[in-house]
């Protein structure tokens, strides 16, 4: 082979000529009527909403088609793809991102200021700002810009599930358990039936992080308008929530380091090693018989495997506990506007793209769109009784059941980013009769904490980060070496561990909390 | 005498090596067995180490469901690797070749420049930044030049090349052979190892890459194998969408079996190369002292 | 008097110029600069390119600015390392579990290939040198999965034969002392498979002519190995030993993340681990500028050590990279 090289650097420069030459792919979509407009959302995000019977119906009303450009799986990676989106200069007309990123690069050219567009074209979208102070001081920065839009989530908590099979066998009176020592002593009852048989029972279990139990002693983390206690940022709101200067908050450690000592607490969760298939797999098996997780955990348990492992099997949820004196301990819930989750417009959008851009979005927001997105539409999906109320006329399970890709009736509100309002009592109806009556009987608003989301200058962002990633993982490994009494629990420990707290951050955060707090809110 | 005592090492060494080589087949084994167990063992945690209640309705689920692509997105992976390999292995080895070449003057400041930016590591923002310039985003170029050369396999490659002795290159020269000739004639046929390694580590490499065409690939049709499977369970923590079992031909099937049926379609291909390769492994292909 | 000692009849010496003997050098290597060109291209264009773009480790680096316009932060981000309270715990994790991996990893693929090498049967050999590279196609999910399974404090086999023995169930999953040498012995299983290419691909280069007169002179194995093998593959050895040290500061972080759980976090929290919590988790503005700044830190230290150790292999034996 002659000069076999001056090929082979021949093709090879060709090669990168080509590459350097090849263009993106441009795809061809569909039209609507009255408009169309890109938006990068993520993938599960997008494959939901591409089986929604109720989406269809709204883009038949208001002649406007929304093209999905499909992100990754992970929120992490989405926010990371909107950022090298914004590098190479390939932003389609909106994007589901999150306020911190908006709060920077808004100011910065990137997103559209729609303040003044929403006024001229979304009058129902401008009325639910106005309504909301909240909302209103949320989306809107210093200088009376909105970047972003945040969608409404209904409002979680989660309940307490248990075996009701296994209580009644055992002989524990569900009804009966109202305080946190009952709720101890019903662990004891059932550890002492079914304990005995099986060593590896032990009645509370779950998953990840053990330290959920804070607002059952009036220790989660809180905020006003005059105190700042505990971490309360994105993801500390009702998970990861407590405030170790509480009172409550040695109540708690000595409550479940007593749950730990006798067995009532299964310790490799409290390790922190159960994962959630290891969850799973106690709770099918019986070796657990209560658990707080995921307000329709409780139903899944049924769906998946309980009922074919054990003909009695039959999940329930506990009633919220109350104090001492009868009040109900407040628990602590997910926000009502989720930050991570917003919609934003490029600022390179003609008024024109943004007008339909705001229109579509402001569908949702009249009573026609708010309707049509939480229950669907009148004699197919729901109906409405004489009392004025409505109820829904299709199955949730079956409809849930549809294959993956396919067309249904959903309307499951917390899994999407199409900018709506959220009726939670549709929400919560849409769930299986177990879970409906459940939701029904514990979400009401003396039972629930309010959240509120901070908004954080960059500056601020930046300190909190370092310090909520060192102090949070602190927090937790100190209070799990209490209970697992790694370390002994007395006042002066306790004490000093508060302290290396503190001096690791957790007063700064704090501060920077109120800051920010002060600054979104007020500070009355 | 000396036979038995050299008997009993071989024995023992031997069933020893044997034993290794059966813990390291053994997760391979594993997501296997996992993938072909009833689900309902699997959701009770009952399977220890051999399948129970064998079903195969985790792979006619992926292989028969629209969605997943299988057959694109091994295609793509195929691709990707076979062309990624070529182009790598061939500018590497020519690289490797011209840096241990004496009289190439430029050689230390090179490869000084390749070990910096080696141990640079740059993170996924900059290399972003850099790639999107020659428009490598929705491009399958993107997997085979900017990686063409990996700094560890040029390492290797230029000291195995380093080894090969002086005497034979001079000789070639005085038979008035110029460095094309040299490189093909006479190095390449001494190279069968080494090539088969830089192949093999090449290969392995791109088949296995999932951030860049997690990053660089938006076009679903450009997708590779890991990336067509990766959501083959959606579980959602935000919003407590578990994933639902599923259940076909009346086997029910969890997540744990469509995971693990997942990751075997995507590491099968590559397993089944490897063996096919160590025949080039040939030995004593150097004649004269050698220093490794 | 300055004539005296001038040398009558040599005329001054003159030196070629820097253009002369470049242009001598390009005429007689022209064919290795061609056959150079794309390994150049490549340097300079995808690695230098992306090295250099770690400018950003400097600016107050906004996507929407690009790195042309970003703010210039000087070394602000590089001192907020050093402010963090938290970050002696992190290095010093961090310094043990590369020096593990240097120390304790690094040798078994070499004794590995030694012994295997020892084995007569062909297709035996074959076998097991294909199965240990298997494990590196694993990954981690399956692999702490797998882990997990045998360690598990209720049904797993470990446990379940400590119990048999008479002692007491322990969670190793959970336990900090525990965690580096689980980690340790998973980066072994995944990779000395891999890392013994090299060394089995050495070996085969070693001349046979050389095991046959060492066994003329009754050299035993244990004599050959010693004598003829390992200095046979002592260049391999060293040009591994920089590369294992040019690697030093890479963890396997999904490996680290699912392991991770607040019973250890004490040995477990590594700079890497912390630096993926601030930029992606939580309050994020993502900010890349400061894990880049970290990223920079650890690669000078890596490439500081990297230079020590080729120019102890340099002096020692003569075995130089660059």
């Amino acid at each position: 082979m002659r000069n076999p090289k001056k090929l082979i650097s021949l093709l090879l420069t060709l090669t990168l000529a080509v590459g350097m030459a090849a263009g993106f792919s441009t795809a061809a979509f569909a039209e609507g009527e009255n408009g169309t407009y890109t938006m990068f959302m993520r993938s599960t995000y997008v494959d939901w909403i591409k089986e929604l019977n109720w989406y269809d119906v709204a883009e038949k009303n208001t002649g406007i088609h929304v093209e999905y450009v499909p992100g990754p799986e992970e929120f992490s990676d989405c926010y990371s793809e909107v950022d090298q989106r914004i590098i190479s200069d390939t932003l389609p007309d909106a994007v589901m991102t999150k306020l911190t990123q908006t709060n920077v690069y808004g100011p910065q050219g990137v997103f559209a200021d729609l303040a003044p567009y929403i006024a001229k074209y979304a009058p129902n979208l401008q009325a639910y700002i106005d309504a909301d102070p909240t909302y209103k001081a949320l989306v809107t920065s210093d200088n009376g810009a909105i970047y972003a839009l945040c969608k409404e989530t209904p409002i979680f908590a989660d309940f307490i599930g248990y075996r009701v099979d296994m209580f009644q066998k055992a002989g524990v009176d569900a009804s009966a358990i109202v305080t946190v020592d009952d709720f101890t002593n019903a662990l004891r009852a059932l550890k002492a039936y079914y304990g005995k048989d099986n060593a590896n029972y032990y009645p509370l279990c779950g998953r990840d992080a053990v330290v959920r139990f804070a607002a059952w002693f009036g220790a989660a983390s809180n905020i006003s308008a005059t105190e700042s206690n505990g971490i309360y940022v994105s993801g500390h709101y009702k998970d990861g929530s407590v405030d170790i200067m509480a009172d409550g908050a040695y109540k708690m450690a000595e409550t479940m380091k007593t749950w730990y000592d006798e067995g009532l607490i299964n310790p490799d969760w409290v390790a922190g090693t159960m994962s959630e298939a290891d969850w799973e797999a106690a709770m099918l098996n019986g070796n657990g018989s209560v658990f707080y997780d995921y307000y329709n955990r409780a139903q899944w348990f049924m769906d998946n495997g309980g009922p074919d492992n054990d003909p009695d099997y039959q999940m329930g949820v506990l009633n919220f506990l109350k104090d001492a004196d009868g009040n109900p301990l407040k628990v602590t819930t997910s926000l009502k506007y989720n930050d991570e989750c917003c919609t934003a417009v490029n600022a390179k959008c003609s008024e024109d793209k943004i007008k339909t851009i705001l229109t579509f979005i402001d569908y949702f927001y009249s009573d026609e769109g708010k309707v049509l997105a939480n229950y669907g539409v009148e004699g197919e999906s729901f109906a409405t009784q004489a009392d004025g109320s409505k109820k829904f006329i299709v199955d949730y399970s079956k409809e849930e059941s549809t294959p993956a890709g396919e067309k249904r009736w959903s309307f499951l509100s917390d899994r999407l980013t199409v900018c709506k309002p959220v009726d939670n009592t549709a929400f919560f109806q849409w769930n299986s009769p177990l879970i409906a009556e459940a939701a029904g009987r514990l979400l009401v608003p003396e039972n629930l904490m309010t959240s509120y989301v901070l908004k954080f200058t960059e500056d601020q962002s930046k300190e909190l980060s370092n310090l909520v990633a060192a102090v949070y993982d602190a927090e937790m490994a100190g209070i799990v070496s209490f209970v697992t009494g790694d370390r002994e629990l007395t006042a002066d420990e306790w004490a000093a561990f508060q302290g290396e707290m503190n001096a690791l951050g957790l007063s700064r955060i704090e501060e920077i909390q109120l800051a920010a707090y002060q600054a979104t809110y007020g500070t009355k | 005498m000396k036979r038995q005592r050299i008997g009993v090492f071989n024995a023992v060494n031997s069933t020893l090596l044997i034993l290794i080589a059966l813990i390291c087949v053994y997760p391979f084994l594993y997501v296997f067995f996992v993938s072909v167990t009833n689900g309902t063992f699997l959701a009770r945690g009952a399977m220890t180490f051999f399948p129970k209640g064998f079903q195969m309705q985790a792979y006619a689920y992926i292989l028969n469901t629209p969605r997943f692509n299988v057959g694109r997105g091994l295609a793509n992976s195929f691709l990707y690797t076979a062309l990624g390999t070529l182009v790598g292995v061939s500018v590497t080895y020519i690289s490797a070749f011209v840096l241990s070449r004496k009289r190439f003057v430029h050689r230390y400041w090179m490869m000084t420049a390749f070990i910096i930016t080696w141990v640079f590591d740059a993170g996924i923002i900059p290399q972003y930044i850099v790639y999107n310039t020659f428009g490598f985003v929705d491009n399958i170029w993107v997997m085979v030049i900017p990686g063409a050369i990996n700094t560890q396999f040029l390492i290797i490659a230029k000291t195995f090349l380093d080894g090969v002795p002086q005497e034979l290159e001079e000789a070639a020269f005085m038979d008035g052979a110029d460095d094309y000739t040299i490189l093909f004639r006479v190095f390449v046929p001494l190279s069968s190892t080494i090539l088969a390694t830089l192949s093999v580590f090449y290969a392995v490499s791109i088949w296995n890459q999932y951030l860049i065409p997690q990053i660089y690939f938006k076009d679903v049709n450009l997708k590779t194998i890991q990336q067509v499977l990766k959501d083959v369970v959606i579980t959602d923590s935000t919003s407590g969408t578990t994933f639902k079992n599923v259940t076909i031909g009346g086997v029910v099937l969890n997540q744990q079996n469509l995971k693990a049926a997942a990751i075997f379609i995507s590491m099968l291909p590559i397993v089944c190369v490897y063996p096919m390769v160590q025949k080039y492994f040939k030995k004593g292909i150097l004649i004269g002292s050698v220093k490794g | 008097m300055n004539r005296i000692t001038e040398s009558p009849s040599s005329p001054p010496i003159k030196r070629p110029t820097l253009p002369q003997r470049a242009l001598k050098d390009l005429s007689k290597n022209h064919r290795l600069y061609l056959l150079m060109l794309p390994g150049f291209l490549i340097l300079i264009l995808f690695k230098i390119g992306p090295v250099g773009a770690m400018w950003i480790a400097f600016q107050n680096f906004s996507a929407a600015k690009g790195i042309f316009h970003s703010d210039f932060a000087g070394l602000a981000n590089f001192t907020r390392i050093f402010h963090d309270p938290y970050i002696l715990v992190l290095v010093r994790n961090t310094v043990i579990l590369a020096v593990l991996s240097v120390v304790v990893v690094f040798p078994i693929p070499i004794i590995f290939s030694l012994f295997l090498n020892e084995v007569q049967n062909k297709k035996v050999r074959g076998l097991v040198q294909s199965l240990s590279f298997l494990p590196y196609f694993i990954s981690a999910a399956v692999m702490v999965s797998i882990l997990a399974t045998l360690l598990s404090r209720s049904s797993g086999l470990v446990n379940n034969l400590i119990v048999a023995a008479g002692g007491k169930a322990v969670n190793f999953m959970a336990k900090p002392e525990w965690f580096r040498p689980l980690y340790v012995l998973l980066e072994i299983w995944q990779t000395f498979g891999y890392s013994a290419i090299i060394y089995i691909a050495a070996i085969t280069a070693i001349d046979p002519a050389l095991y046959e007169a060492a066994e003329m002179d009754g050299a035993n194995r244990w004599k050959k190995m010693w004598h003829i093998t390992l200095p046979g593959i002592s260049t391999s050895i060293i040009v591994m030993l920089i590369i294992s040290v040019g690697n030093i500061f890479t963890v396997n972080l999904d490996r680290i993340l699912l392991m991770y759980n607040q019973s250890v976090y004490s040995t477990a929290d590594v700079i890497q681990t912390y630096v993926y919590r601030i930029v992606f988790q939580s309050t994020g503005f993502p900010d890349y500028s400061y894990a880049t700044a970290v990223n920079v830190l650890k690669s000078l230290i890596a490439f500081v050590l990297v230079t020590g150790v080729n120019r102890i292999a340099d002096k020692v034996a003569d075995a130089r990279l660059f």
